[in-house]
């Protein structure tokens, strides 16, 4: 019996270990903890990354691009060529309009931009689609009303891996021994990735539960409303998603009324929407060159996106130059 | 269910193991109590998969056992013959139909230029494995080599969660004496700390190295067509490496899980990459697969040859190797695989007939890079992915310095959730291959290791180890490979 209750035992005290290592140095920022007093999580996300990137920079942006994790491969540079704007992307993933609004904030705390870009995601209106803890944790936390808190519950399964042992020993190394490293290069661009072959992976989330949060929806007449009183040019757009993601959403039915609406009330809060969830227009994209999975757009695919977005706004303003 | 899963580990065994042992107490009924609690429990374990398979393992049993039932009651009728021939045909039947239909009807339409229509079926899990321990019982039966048996007992025969979905392949021979004894029923803690053991240690195997294999096996296998040298081995290595721990992890998992109800199955590995050629590998690899084809297909095949030459010997052991090829999967690379297999057995029994020995080291060595070869055909979905990496492992591509021998960027393409520093990572998988290679080569394989057992503290706090870094390892759940067999 010794042999048992020694490895019982064993077991229990290891397991308390880690965990107790996981949630203290809290790897990915979801807890709020930092009981070592880490000056970086090393392996922080978007937030934390692009906040700082921001902060740093010394140019003047006159161009924000925001959104989800579908918006990380929006390249500047398509922006700066095309309207002679500097132009820095702000995409976080796992965003909703919260988030938006914060960016926003932050953006405004250091410089006033012409245009902003923001691609709204399907999920990004569903109230079960919690708010990323991350944004709580991170020093965007700065520029929260007061009375936004965090919805995601404080435990998340991410924490008992194997990876978030990894990522907390790596933590102490960074802190440590090491440097930082980030995955955003310079002007929040995306780093590079090979091109992809075969069907586009269709990645579902909403299905199981969707419910249009108002609450969600006023935050974005906010947005609207700061950029009208900041004469900030506001081109909003629907996050594309693949053809057969589309078609999906489109055959089932409790999700096409959802969709509708939720095509409906973006195109009535904003005075520039461009819709890019539809089918006509996803049609001739429907391959790997186009789409990573189904809801994320690839290089080329966020290149054509930036582009039609760019000339209708030129056309609309008739000039070159914003 | 998975036994990597935290419902098998925390909520399935615990509840099995102590029923098992407080209703095998009871006096009268303690055997006939303990089988059926192992049966109902062994059926959820089935079912919890899908509930549908179930009617088809249950259908199976029935009529196996009304067949072999009625051939062991009446030996001398006169419908031995053919109600055999009807069981084995049903076994084959069940087995074509739920694994080779799809592989059939397809080849039937590119050969015959057609376009029928059919619904693919799906693979119940395991269909291969009981189907296989059934066959061997029916012949067994039909030999006389069988006492009668309650229906209970060939129930959990067939049944017996811990080898049910994968193996090893029992024979009622080992088994069903070891259900009938008295102190089995008794909790021994000798083969409970034993049983712990190797089920831990074939955990590891399975959450901590294949799984972590198989991210980059996946990787390469996916986008084959822009491999350079290092890359071709490092995907080549990393699937060879997967598919050993995987099923020998697997195996050690359903020994140590047999244990802790003091049944003790057959080993199926036996540090395989040892072997010295293909003969050699096939009584290493998969043991009692090897024992299976060798009685019940080579040694029958062989005795209907008209004569017993060495030529014919060799027929028959390149068929017999094809059908074990094809047994793996309905896919024309697994027979492709088997007949590699039974050439190089033939090259290996001419060398044997001629004395010619090579040297050990270069005996294993050779052995290895071959059977490193089968399997990525084995794993390749079309042997274009197969040539495409064969390419790249032969220098036929080109060559390149590596900084990793799998880059972040086919890892990336192949979906795979990487963290910010994966950069740290580039040379992951040349270390986790070199200390691979040193685990299957150098050190002792889980068997000898389960006979050198102590139940001392440090073994004690080094599982503890091991079975809590599975644990935050089991996030990861994936099937197991031989699952799909």
């Amino acid at each position: 019996m010794n042999f048992i209750r020694l490895f019982f035992i064993f077991s229990t005290i290891l397991t308390l270990l880690f965990t107790g290592l996981v949630i203290s140095v809290d790897p990915y920022m979801k807890l709020g903890i930092n009981v070592f007093g880490f000056k970086t999580k090393a392996v922080a996300q978007s937030r934390e990354n692009k906040y700082y990137l921001y902060e740093s920079s010394k140019k003047q942006y006159d161009a924000i691009i925001m959104g989800s994790s579908a918006a990380h491969r929006y390249p500047t540079s398509t922006v700066k060529n095309t309207i002679n704007l500097e132009t820095f992307n702000y995409a976080v993933q796992h965003s909703t309009p919260i988030d938006y609004l914060v960016i926003l904030k932050h953006v405004l705390s250091k410089h006033r931009p012409k245009v902003i870009f923001l691609q709204i995601d399907f999920d990004a209106l569903n109230q079960f689609y919690d708010v990323d803890n991350r944004l709580f944790n991170s020093p965007l936390k700065n520029f929260l009303a007061s009375h936004e808190t965090r919805t995601k519950p404080l435990f998340d399964h991410d924490y008992f891996t194997l990876a978030a042992i990894r990522d907390s020993l790596r933590v102490f190394y960074v802190n440590y021994f090491g440097k930082a490293r980030h995955i955003y290069l310079e002007d929040g661009n995306y780093r590079k990735e090979l091109p992809l072959k075969g069907k586009v992976k269709t990645r579902i989330s909403s299905s199981k539960k969707y419910q249009i949060s108002n609450e969600r929806i006023e935050v974005l007449k906010e947005i609207q409303k700061i950029c009208d009183k900041k004469q900030i040019e506001l081109i909003a757009f629907s996050a594309p998603l693949s053809f057969e993601h589309l078609k999906i959403i489109k055959n089932t039915l409790s999700l096409k009324e959802k969709h509708q609406k939720f095509i409906t009330h973006l195109d009535s809060v904003f005075r520039n929407f461009t819709n890019f969830q539809s089918l006509n227009k996803m049609k001739d994209y429907n391959s790997s060159e186009y789409f990573r999975d189904s809801t994320h757009p690839s290089l080329k695919m966020s290149e054509i996106i930036l582009q039609q977005l760019l000339t209708s706004l030129k056309d609309k303003n008739n000039n070159e130059s914003i | 269910m998975l036994f990597n899963s935290y419902i098998f580990i925390f909520i399935f065994l615990p509840i099995t193991f102590v029923i098992h042992y407080l209703i095998g107490k009871h006096e009268k009924h303690g055997h006939t109590l303990s089988h059926s609690w192992l049966i109902l429990a062994s059926l959820f374990f089935y079912g919890y998969w899908n509930f549908s398979y179930l009617s088809i393992i249950i259908s199976s049993i029935i009529i196996n056992f009304l067949i072999t039932h009625y051939l062991i009651s009446k030996p001398h009728t006169k419908i031995k013959k053919p109600l055999f021939l009807l069981g084995l045909s049903f076994n084959l039947g069940l087995l074509g139909y739920f694994k080779y239909k799809n592989f059939f009807m397809e080849n039937m339409n590119l050969f015959l230029n057609s376009d029928f229509h059919f619904t693919h079926v799906l693979l119940p899990l395991g269909i291969s494995f009981f189907t296989l321990q059934q066959i061997a019982y029916l012949v067994d039966v039909y030999e006389g080599l069988v006492k009668k048996t309650p229906f209970h007992k060939y129930a959990l025969f067939v049944y017996f969660f811990p080898q049910l979905i994968a193996g090893p392949i029992v024979h009622y021979k080992e088994v069903m004496p070891q259900f009938d004894d008295d102190k089995n029923h008794r909790f021994n803690i000798k083969n409970i700390n034993l049983g712990i053991f190797v089920f831990i240690l074939g955990l590891a195997k399975k959450v901590l190295l294949a799984d972590t294999f198989a991210i980059w096996a996946n990787a390469g296998f996916n986008h084959t067509d822009t491999f350079h040298f290092f890359q071709a081995w490092g995907t080549s290595l990393s699937y060879t490496m997967q598919l050993y721990f995987d099923f020998s992890g697997y195996s050690d998992m359903a020994i140590g899980l047999g244990l802790l109800f003091n049944i003790r199955l057959p080993k199926n590995f036996d540090s395989p990459f040892l072997a010295r050629n293909i003969i050699d590998f096939w009584t290493k690899w998969h043991i009692t697969l090897s024992q299976f084809i060798t009685t019940y297909i080579f040694t029958p095949l062989l005795k209907a040859m008209p004569k017993f030459t060495f030529t014919n010997s060799m027929i028959s052991i390149f068929i017999t190797m094809c059908i074990a090829g094809l047994w793996h999967g309905a896919a024309w690379t697994f027979v492709l695989y088997g007949a590699l297999h039974g050439v190089i057995i033939i090259i290996n029994h001419i060398m044997k007939k001629r004395k010619i020995k090579l040297p050990k080291f270069w005996a294993i060595f050779i052995t290895f890079q071959f059977i490193n070869i089968v399997f990525t055909i084995f794993r390749a979905e079309k042997l274009e992915t197969a040539f495409n990496i064969f390419k790249g492992m032969f220098g036929l591509t080109y060559f390149k310095i590596p900084k990793g021998l799998i880059s972040e960027e086919l890892i990336l393409k192949s979906g795979a959730i990487i963290g910010p520093h994966m950069n740290n990572d580039q040379n992951l998988n040349l270390i986790f291959i070199i200390v691979s290679l040193y685990i299957v080569f150098k050190l002792k394989n889980s068997m000898q290791l389960m006979q050198e057992f102590k139940p001392q503290t440090k073994t004690a706090l080094f599982m503890s180890f091991i079975f809590v870094l599975c644990l935050f390892g089991l996030n990861r759940v994936s099937d197991f490979i031989y699952f799909n067999f």
